[in-house]
C-alpha cells in the first residue's frame, strides 16, 4: 500500500503548507515515516482504509464539503475487547463523524467480511450508528474496525433512557400538534358557513359538527395544558398555562351556551381550536430550541468514560491515546499533553510515580523508555475531569438573579391579567353585557403572555453559554455572564496573562560555530532559561558532553571535547531589570551572550485599549518586581497609578476587597494560580491559562483557547446578553401593555389574540437565535 | 345540497387518513433524521461508480 502513498507523496511535500493526507490539517513538525500525516493516529487510518480498498473515501471528502476535519484518535483494540453482547441491535456514538465521506465509509460496513454486520445506519445530525449484526456477528469487531478508521465508537447502553424519553416525549408532542392542526384546520372549514350566513339547517349542521371537533381538540390536544395547570395547582404555585386554561374553557362552554341558545354569532369554536395549535405549535418549537440550545453539552468534546476499566487495573498505553481514567504511572516514562486540565500546550514528561490524568494525551515514550504502563485509579464520574465538568453542570444549573427576577414579574403579570378580566366580567355583568365583557376578557386572556421573559432568559443564557463554550470559553456560571457587562475595575495578573509566561531568547550574540555545543548545555538542563535557548536553537547537531555539573541559581557547567564550557549568569552579566542575561564562557572566557524576557502578548495593548476605551479601569496587579510590572504597564498603556507590584495572593485579594469597598465591581485576569485567592474576591474571574483545572479553584471562566482575545470576546458576549435581556424586556412590555389594552378596550378579537400571541413568543425565540447566532468572534 | 351530508364526513375521512399517515410517520421516527438521508441519495450514486473502478483496476 506504500507504493500509493509514494504516488501522491512528491504533490504533497512540494504542495506549501504540507497537509495531512487525511485529515487535511496541516502536517506538524513531530513526523515519524510518512511526512505528509499531521500524527500517527492519521497515518494509521490512512494504511487501514486503503489496505481495505476503501480508498475513494478521500476522493468522496475531496468532493464533498467536509465540515470539521478532526485528526483520529486512535485507541487501542485491546479496550473494546470486552464488548459483549447478545443483542443484534446497537446504538453507538461515533466521535469524529461529519460529512458525506464518514457517512459512504461507515454504511459499507455491512460489506465487510470482518465486521458480519446485517445493517449500519448513520444519523449525521447526532452521530449515532444504528447497527443490526448477523447471528455470528460480534459487536467487539465491529467496534475496533470502527476504531481502525478513526471513529471512536462509545456504546450507547439501553440504560440511557433519558434519550430515549425525550425522543418518545418529542414524538408525541409533534402527534398532538398534528392532531390539533388537523381539527383546527377541520373547525375552521365548518364555522365558514356559519360566517357566510348559512340558513337554520345548515348552521346547526356546522355548528353541532364543529362542537363535536372542538371537543376533540379541547379534550385530546388540550389535555397538555390541564395537566400543567393542575400539576402546578397541587404544589400551589400559579402556573403560566392557568389563564390559558380558563379562557379554553370558558370558550368552549360559552360556545356551547351559544348554541344552546341559538345565538351563533357567539360561537368560538375555530378560535379555541386554533389557539390549542397555534399554542402547542409554539411550545414544541420551544422544546426543540431548547433542546437544541442545552443539548449539545460540553461532555461532547471530551472522553466518555469507558465503563469497563477497572480500578488497579494495568494496562500499557499507546501513543496517541487520550486518557479516559486517571491513573498512576507503574512503568516507563512518557510524554503527556496536558492541556485539557491545566492548559500547558506543551507535552510534559512524566515518570512513574507520577499520576495523569483523564483528558491528557499521551504523545509517546521518552528516549530510551518502554511505552508507559499506568495503573488505573479513578474511572468514570470519579476522574478529575468529569468531577470538575459535573461541577460546571450543576453551576449552570442553578436559577440567577436575572431568571427570579422575570419569574416575578411574570407572576405579577399573570395575577393582574386574571384579575382584570375578572372585573372586565363584573363590570360589564352588572350592565347585563356579559357577551361583551366575556369577549373582552376572554381576549385579555389568550394575548397576554410573559413567555417573551420567563422562556426566553433561560434560553438566551444557555445559548449564550453554549456560544462561549464554542469560542473556547468554559463558563461555570451564568452569573459571571451577566455580571460582564456591570464591571468598574479589570486587573490583569502580569506574568502568564499579559505576558507569554515563559522566557523567550531576544538577542543571541553566540556565534554560529557554537551551537552544537550550546545546545548540548542547553538540553542537559530543565532549567526554564535553558529550555529557552533549546527552543530557540532548534533541531541541530548536539556535541557529546562529560562532567555535567549544575551549579543552583547560577548555571551549567560541562566538558565537551576537553574544554569546560558554562552557561549562565557570571559576576560580568551585569543585571538588567527588564531582560535576563546568559553568558556563554569557554575555558572561563566569554564567547556570547544570550538576552531572554518575557515578552508581553502581542494582543495585550490592544485589548487592554479596547477595555479602557469602555470606560474601563484597568490594572495590574502583580507579584513581581516593580520595574518589570512597570516595564509592561508602559508597554501596554496602563497607567504608573494603576500597577501594583511585589503583591503576595494575600495583597491580591486584599486590593480586590478595597477597590470592592469602594462600591466598584471588580474582574480578575489572571492564569489561576497565585491568584486563585483574589479571583474567588472577585466578582468576575477568568483564568486565561490552566484549562479546566483552574475553573475547579476559584475562576468563573476558563479560556481554552490560547492567547488573551477570548478574555475580549468574554466581555463582548457579557455586553451581548444585556442587550438580549433589555430587547425582550421591552418588547415583552410594549407588547403586552399594547395588546393587553387593545383587548381591555374591545379592539381585540379573541381569534386575532389566539394568533398574536403565540407569534409573539415565536418572534421573540427566533430573534434571540437570531442574535445569538450572528455574533461575530472566537478566533484568537 | 343534502350531499353535504355525505361530503363533509367524506372530507373528515380522508383528513383523518392523512392524519393517520402522519401519526404512523412520527411513530417510526421518519422526522427525526433529517439530514442525513439527503446525503446519502446523493451517495449511492458514486458506490456504484466505486465498483465500476474496482472492476476496472483491481488495485492495492
Amino acid at each position: 500500500m506504500y507504493d500509493t502513498l509514494s504516488d501522491d507523496a512528491p504533490a504533497a511535500t512540494f504542495r506549501t503548507p504540507i497537509l495531512c493526507a487525511h485529515c487535511g490539517l496541516l502536517a506538524g513538525p513531530k513526523v515519524s515515516a510518512t511526512p505528509w500525516f499531521c500524527c500517527a493516529g492519521c497515518a494509521t487510518v490512512f494504511q487501514v482504509l486503503q489496505s481495505a480498498g476503501l480508498g475513494r473515501f478521500y476522493d468522496l471528502k475531496r468532493d464533498g464539503v467536509c465540515i470539521r476535519p478532526a485528526a483520529p484518535v486512535v485507541e487501542s483494540d485491546v479496550t473494546f475487547n470486552n464488548w459483549q453482547s447478545f443483542e443484534r441491535n446497537h446504538k453507538i456514538y461515533l466521535e469524529g463523524v461529519h460529512c458525506s465521506a464518514c457517512l459512504w465509509l461507515i454504511e459499507k460496513l455491512p460489506e465487510m467480511a470482518v465486521a458480519d454486520v446485517a445493517e449500519a445506519h448513520l444519523d449525521l445530525g447526532h452521530s449515532i450508528l444504528r447497527l443490526k449484526l448477523t447471528h455470528e456477528g460480534s459487536l467487539s469487531a465491529v467496534a475496533q474496525l470502527l476504531n481502525s478508521w478513526g471513529y471512536r465508537p462509545h456504546l450507547i447502553q439501553s440504560q440511557e433512557q433519558g434519550f430515549e424519553l425525550e425522543k418518545k416525549e418529542n414524538r408525541s408532542r409533534l402527534i398532538d400538534l398534528g392532531v390539533a392542526g388537523a381539527l383546527a384546520g377541520n373547525i375552521m372549514l365548518m364555522t365558514l358557513p356559519l360566517y357566510a350566513g348559512a340558513n337554520a339547517e345548515w348552521s346547526r349542521f356546522f355548528s353541532y359538527s364543529s362542537a363535536a371537533l372542538s371537543a376533540l381538540s379541547v379534550g385530546y390536544s388540550g389535555r397538555s395544558f390541564f395537566h400543567g395547570v393542575w400539576a402546578s395547582f397541587r404544589q400551589k404555585r400559579f402556573s403560566i398555562d392557568a389563564p390559558i386554561m380558563l379562557a379554553i374553557v370558558v370558550a368552549f362552554f360559552y360556545s356551547l351556551f351559544g348554541i344552546y341558545s341559538g345565538r351563533l354569532n357567539e360561537i368560538y369554536f375555530d378560535s379555541l381550536s386554533s389557539l390549542i395549535f397555534l399554542l402547542l405549535a409554539s411550545r414544541y418549537l420551544l422544546s426543540r430550541l431548547r433542546q437544541y440550545g442545552l443539548g449539545e453539552s460540553h461532555s461532547h468534546l471530551f472522553v466518555n468514560a469507558d465503563e469497563n476499566r477497572r480500578v488497579g487495573e494495568r494496562f500499557a498505553l499507546n501513543p496517541g491515546f487520550r486518557l479516559d481514567i486517571d491513573g498512576l504511572i507503574r512503568t516507563g516514562r512518557g510524554f503527556f499533553n496536558n492541556s485539557t486540565l491545566t492548559g500547558e500546550s506543551e507535552p510534559v514528561e512524566m515518570r512513574p510515580g507520577d499520576l495523569v490524568f483523564a483528558g491528557a494525551i499521551y504523545d509517546g515514550a521518552a528516549e530510551g523508555s518502554a511505552d508507559v504502563e499506568v495503573e488505573v485509579r479513578a474511572v468514570g464520574r470519579d476522574t478529575r475531569l468529569e468531577q470538575i465538568l459535573s461541577e460546571v453542570r450543576n453551576q449552570n444549573q442553578k436559577r440567577t438573579a436575572r431568571e427570579q427576577q422575570y419569574d416575578s414579574y411574570a407572576k405579577a403579570l399573570l395575577i393582574l391579567v386574571s384579575i382584570v378580566a375578572v372585573g372586565i366580567l363584573i363590570y360589564f355583568g352588572l350592565q347585563n353585557k356579559i357577551d361583551i365583557g366575556l369577549h373582552r376578557a376572554l381576549a385579555l386572556l389568550i394575548v397576554t403572555c410573559p413567555c417573551a421573559l420567563a422562556l426566553a432568559t433561560p434560553l438566551a443564557q444557555a445559548l449564550f453559554l453554549k456560544k462561549a463554550f464554542a469560542w473556547g470559553l468554559l463558563v461555570r456560571d451564568v452569573e459571571s455572564l451577566e455580571n460582564a457587562n456591570s464591571l468598574d475595575v479589570i486587573c490583569f495578573d502580569k506574568t502568564g496573562t499579559l505576558t507569554e509566561g515563559r522566557m523567550r531568547v531576544l538577542e543571541n550574540e553566540v556565534p554560529a560555530k557554537f551551537f552544537g555545543k550550546l545546545r548540548a548545555l542547553a538540553h542537559a538542563s530543565r532549567h526554564p532559561v535553558s529550555r529557552a535557548i533549546a527552543a530557540h536553537l532548534g533541531l541541530g547537531q548536539v556535541e557529546a558532553l562529560s562532567n555535567l555539573r549544575d551549579i543552583l541559581g547560577v548555571g551549567i557547567e560541562a566538558t565537551i571535547a576537553g574544554k569546560v564550557y558554562f552557561l549562565g549568569r557570571t559576576k560580568a552579566s551585569v543585571e538588567n531589570e527588564k531582560r535576563i542575561l546568559v553568558d556563554f564562557l569557554e575555558q572561563g572566557a566569554p564567547i556570547g551572550r544570550l538576552y531572554l524576557a518575557d515578552q508581553v502578548r502581542p494582543e495585550a495593548a490592544i485589548i487592554v485599549r479596547a477595555q479602557q476605551a469602555r470606560g474601563l479601569r484597568c490594572q495590574i496587579v502583580s507579584g513581581d518586581r516593580e520595574t518589570v510590572a512597570q516595564d509592561v504597564a508602559n508597554q501596554i498603556g496602563i497607567a504608573m497609578a494603576d500597577t501594583f507590584a511585589n503583591c503576595s495572593p494575600e495583597l491580591k485579594a486584599q486590593k480586590i476587597d478595597e477597590i470592592k469597598a469602594q462600591g466598584q465591581r471588580v474582574a480578575v485576569v489572571g492564569d489561576g494560580v497565585n491568584d486563585a485567592l483574589a479571583m474567588s474576591h472577585a466578582d468576575v474571574s477568568i483564568a486565561v491559562q490552566g484549562g479546566l483545572g483552574a475553573i475547579q479553584s476559584a475562576a468563573g471562566v476558563a479560556v481554552l483557547r490560547p492567547g488573551l482575545a477570548a478574555v475580549t470576546d468574554f466581555f463582548f458576549l457579557g455586553r451581548k446578553l444585556q442587550q438580549m435581556h433589555r430587547i425582550n424586556f421591552i418588547f415583552s412590555t410594549l407588547y403586552n401593555s399594547i395588546a393587553g389594552g387593545l383587548a381591555i378596550a374591545g379592539l381585540m378579537n379573541p381569534l386575532i389574540a389566539a394568533i398574536v400571541m403565540p407569534l409573539s413568543a415565536l418572534t421573540v425565540f427566533i430573534s434571540t437565535f437570531l442574535f445569538v447566532r450572528h455574533l461575530k468572534g472566537g478566533q484568537s | 345540497m343534502s350531499i353535504i351530508y355525505f361530503l363533509v364526513p367524506a372530507a373528515l375521512g380522508l383528513g383523518a387518513i392523512f392524519l393517520f399517515g402522519f401519526i404512523w410517520m412520527v411513530r417510526t421516527g421518519q422526522y427525526e433524521d433529517l439530514e442525513t438521508p439527503a446525503i446519502r441519495i446523493l451517495i449511492d450514486e458514486e458506490k456504484q461508480l466505486t465498483t465500476e473502478n474496482k472492476n476496472e483496476q483491481p488495485t492495492i
